[in-house]
């Protein structure tokens, strides 16, 4: 997985502040690009590390949940990553109560939770940058 | 019920960051430290260095701006921090 074109761009944008002079900005220049890269680097080795490195559930099923497809899960457990994903704020200690007896180890509940909500984060980050990208260029940025 | 695995991270130099957190703050250390300090190689770590990154590096917004970001958008997940 790579991260989006897009998120290095808007990176990019973001970190950049007015500029005065021909010195300046090209400090500044150089400054976003390494900021924009590290953002993107940062993201990517985050998502690698959980999809690639993970060890009680499989990297095909780590991807799949990390992909927000929850299919073939029994439905306790199916119902719990989907409220992770949505609505994380209405988990509650019954909810892991009554998954306890559907998986192997806690280590396999975490590693589920984790990838779906580190997914659930990538999806929305996507939405994100792609609805500034609909909006235009930033205007800061031509001053 | 919480993972309990979470309360015994599996690296000793993790054991006893968490154990040294608890005394420093006279109680048990906060759930999202746990959850970071568990196979800290596999999620906490490169999680606090894309935290780090977007809340301390340098940016147009300031730090302060950018917690307030943090909990405006937790307030809305209903997410009490």
């Amino acid at each position: 997985m790579t991260a989006p074109p897009s998120l290095r761009r808007r990176t990019s944008a973001r970190v950049c502040e007015p500029h005065f002079s021909v010195r300046s900005r090209l400090a500044q220049v150089l400054h976003c690009e390494v900021m924009k890269d590290r953002f993107g680097t940062l993201w990517h080795a985050l998502t690698e590390s959980i999809l690639r490195n993970g060890r009680y559930v499989e990297e095909s099923r780590r991807r799949a949940v990390f992909a927000q497809q929850f299919d073939g899960l029994p439905f306790l457990l199916q119902s719990l990553l989907e409220k992770t994903a949505r609505s994380a704020y209405k988990v509650t200690d019954e909810d892991l109560t009554q998954v306890a007896t559907l998986t192997k180890t806690e280590d396999e509940t975490f590693e589920l939770l984790v990838c779906t909500s580190v997914g659930a984060a990538d999806q929305s980050l996507r939405v994100a940058l792609a609805a500034l990208d609909a909006a235009g260029p930033d205007p800061h940025r031509s001053r | 019920m919480r993972l309990s695995i979470l309360e015994r991270p599996q690296r000793l130099a993790q054991r006893l960051k968490l154990r040294l957190i608890g005394l420093v703050m006279g109680r048990t250390p906060p759930d999202p430290v746990k959850l970071l300090l568990y196979r800290h190689d596999w999620f906490g770590g490169p999680f606090v260095s894309l935290l780090q990154h977007v809340l301390r590096g340098q940016a147009t917004w300031t730090p302060g701006e950018r917690e307030l970001f943090a909990a405006f958008t937790s307030k809305l997940l209903s997410c009490e921090y």
